[in-house]
């Protein structure tokens, strides 16, 4: 028998019995749509996360003081261990292009009756570049305010949006912990995919930050701060600008590892990604278990026609089909189902994927990236749940007796 | 001439639990080509149980049995699949018909199993015609009367030349006059060179065979060659 003859030997199989096929379809169906839409929802974050991430900026170390995993007490003073001062020398080695320090803490910013809590950070002019923001209203923040301590705030689209909803905001007054700014500035929106916190944000001169917001101390001169972003000059120098960044912290903490920590984007997006891989495999499985109870449909609907079946599988053994022949036409029966079950909930799964997009959690649009590959795994799978899920019953009807099987009624 | 089919001290036994049914004692029997030949005797016989066995679909527990001089019982499952695609055809008394497939499509079936894709159509269309069903192609088998199916039934067996037609009471079903249509067109099957051996219970339908074969209690207790052709 010939594999096109064969094949088409299943398919009318499968249509004698329309609605029983259509309903072991959906079972599938079901699943495969629920394995696409749901592993989706996790590429969508994983989506998300990485382009946050790369949002950032490019080539970005992040210096903090202190270590990292705070398993043991650590001492304020080596906390509170690095410094403007610090910046301005990592900032000088070769492979550095720049290092912006930063303070962060929250705060309430008002406009009259209007008011909104906000991350404000303090930082230097270079923040823009290196942190890749684009100014959409006004000015940035400029040497001279740093300088002087100016009382100048460069407001986040979202604190821009909620304290002025109405009017301009350039040259407005704002309090932020009840002292006086004026706006110089507006920072264009990260867009619906950034973290929204990044356009929560309102950014003062360093030095207006310490001394009038928050009074910040220092071990070895220089203005303690939280975080110094260190740009390396290009992606091929990431590792060697690391090294001089440690090296050169090295010395200047007396070889004292735990003064400080180096995290690269990449690393950071690294553990998203995990985290969100994760994410996306534990969707998956959930989703996984529906396509398994389609499979057991699958079993059971291929056990009842091979039952029904029985005479004519006598028949067909009474004129010539071999055992294979028998197992094959059944295999393709439950393989098809498999196939078309995939094929079908893929298209499903996309529309859910489509409809899911539609809501937001907290604020943030749900993403749902339908990736190629998880398609492909998806359909490969509802074909291997059918094969496998087939399997038993063919080779029962491969193994009946043609004599017992022509008998029977 | 060589026989078709030569049977040596055939038997059968079928265990069940600790008893024994022996269902064939030793047969001996050669069948000719272009022979009719008909197997009689009580229910219980034996009768259908030859006719298995010489169809390859069961196995003799003892004996040797040659198919056109070749010795079958050591071939695997699929070597005896072959052998009856291409050198059997059985007819049924229940028909046995795929029955949402048309009259072509059941006539074709054991030509698929034979590879065959070229001329496939023409030659199921050749049988059906020579059974006299021409102009019953596209009939679904559940739309055909019985004697009907009968006849798709026997195109089925003869489309792919065999060696031998084996039908198991094949007018059992079916009402006397049409029992004699069937047997009309088994008559004339055989003039055209086809080997056949049928089972009945009916002296009418044996009367159509030139050689009766008697069995009882799993062996042969008879053989005419008496039996005359009610037609000429
Ligand atoms: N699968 C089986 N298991 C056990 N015994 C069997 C089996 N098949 C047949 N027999 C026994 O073998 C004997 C012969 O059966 P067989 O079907 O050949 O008879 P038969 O001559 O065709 O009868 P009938 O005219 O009623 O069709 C019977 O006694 C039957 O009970
Ligand atoms: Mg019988």
């Amino acid at each position: 028998m010939t594999l096109w003859d064969s094949v088409l030997t299943a398919l009318r199989a499968l249509t004698v019995n329309r609605l029983r096929s259509a309903l072991t379809l959906l079972g599938i169906i079901i699943g495969v749509g629920a394995v696409i839409a749901l592993m989706s929802i996790g590429r969508g974050a994983r989506q998300t996360v990485t382009e946050q991430i790369q949002g950032i900026g490019s080539n970005l170390l992040f210096v903090t003081p202190g270590q990292a995993t705070v398993g043991r007490v650590a001492g304020a003073a080596s906390l509170a261990s690095l410094t403007t001062e610090d910046a301005a020398n990592l900032a000088n080695l070769p492979s550095v292009s720049a290092a912006v320090p930063r303070v962060s803490f929250f705060g309430q910013v008002v406009n009259g009756p209007l008011n909104a809590r906000a991350q404000i950070v303090g930082t230097l002019p270079q923040y823009l570049e290196v942190r890749n923001f684009q100014v959409a209203q006004g000015s940035f923040i400029e040497e001279e305010h740093t300088i002087t301590g100016a009382l100048v705030a460069v407001l986040g689209a979202n604190i821009a949006a909620q304290l002025f909803p109405n009017d301009d905001p350039i040259g407005k007054t704002v309090s932020i912990n009840r002292r006086p700014f004026r706006v110089i500035g507006v920072l264009a929106p990260r867009g619906g995919t950034g973290f929204n916190i990044e356009d929560d944000t309102v950014v003062v001169p360093l030095t207006t930050a310490v001394r009038r917001l928050q009074v910040r101390r220092s071990t070895s001169g220089g203005i303690a701060v939280d975080l110094i972003y260190v740009q390396a000059r290009s992606s091929a120098v990431m590792e060697q600008a690391r090294q001089e960044v440690t090296e050169a912290l090295l010395e200047r903490f007396q070889g004292n590892t735990d003064a400080f920590t180096i995290v690269s984007q990449q690393e950071v997006l690294q553990a998203l990604t995990q985290v969100t891989n994760s994410f996306t495999l534990f969707l998956g499985a959930i989703a996984g278990i529906s396509l398994l109870v389609g499979g057991i449909g699958i079993m059971n609907i291929m056990l009842v026609s091979v039952t029904e079946r029985t005479r004519e599988i006598g028949l067909r053994k009474a004129v010539g089909a071999r055992r294979r022949d028998i197992l094959l036409q059944f295999l393709l029966e439950s393989s098809a189902l498999g196939l078309v079950g995939g094929l079908v909930g893929t298209a499903v799964g996309y529309g859910l994927a489509r409809v899911v997009e539609r809501f937001s959690i907290g604020g943030q649009n749900l993403r749902a990236y339908v990736a190629p590959d998880v398609v492909l795994l998806a359909v490969g799978v509802s074909l291997a749940v059918g094969l496998f899920f087939g399997l038993y019953p063919a080779r029962r009807a491969a193994g009946l007796d043609p004599i017992q099987a022509l008998r029977y009624e | 001439m060589e026989a078709v089919v030569q049977l040596f001290g055939i038997e059968r036994v079928y265990r069940m639990g600790s008893v024994a049914v022996h269902a064939l004692r030793g047969v001996d029997l050669a069948i000719y080509p272009g022979e009719m030949v008909a197997i009689m005797g009580p229910s219980g016989s034996g009768k259908s149980t030859l006719m298995h066995i010489m169809g390859l679909l069961d196995r003799p527990t003892a004996g040797r049995y040659l198919l056109e001089g070749q010795e079958v019982h050591r071939l695997g499952d699929s070597a005896l699949a072959r052998l009856r695609n291409r050198k059997i055809g059985f007819v049924f008394q229940a028909y046995n018909l795929l029955p949402r497939a048309t009259a072509l499509e059941n006539v074709e079936l054991p030509l698929m199993y034979a590879g065959v894709v070229r001329g496939r159509r023409q030659r199921a269309m050749d049988a059906l015609e020579r059974v006299g069903l021409g102009h019953r192609l596209r009939h679904r088998s559940n739309q055909l009367s019985g004697g009907e199916q009968q006849r798709v039934a026997i195109a089925r067996a003869l489309v792919n030349n065999p060696s031998l037609i084996l039908a198991d009471e094949p007018t059992g079903n079916l009402d006397t006059k049409t029992s004699q249509e069937i047997m009309a067109l088994f008559r004339q099957l055989q003039r055209e060179g086809m080997t056949v051996v049928l089972v009945t219970h009916e002296p009418d339908i044996a009367r159509w065979a030139e050689r009766v074969v008697v069995m009882r209690d799993g062996r042969i207790i008879e053989e005419r060659r008496d039996g005359h052709d009610p037609v000429g």
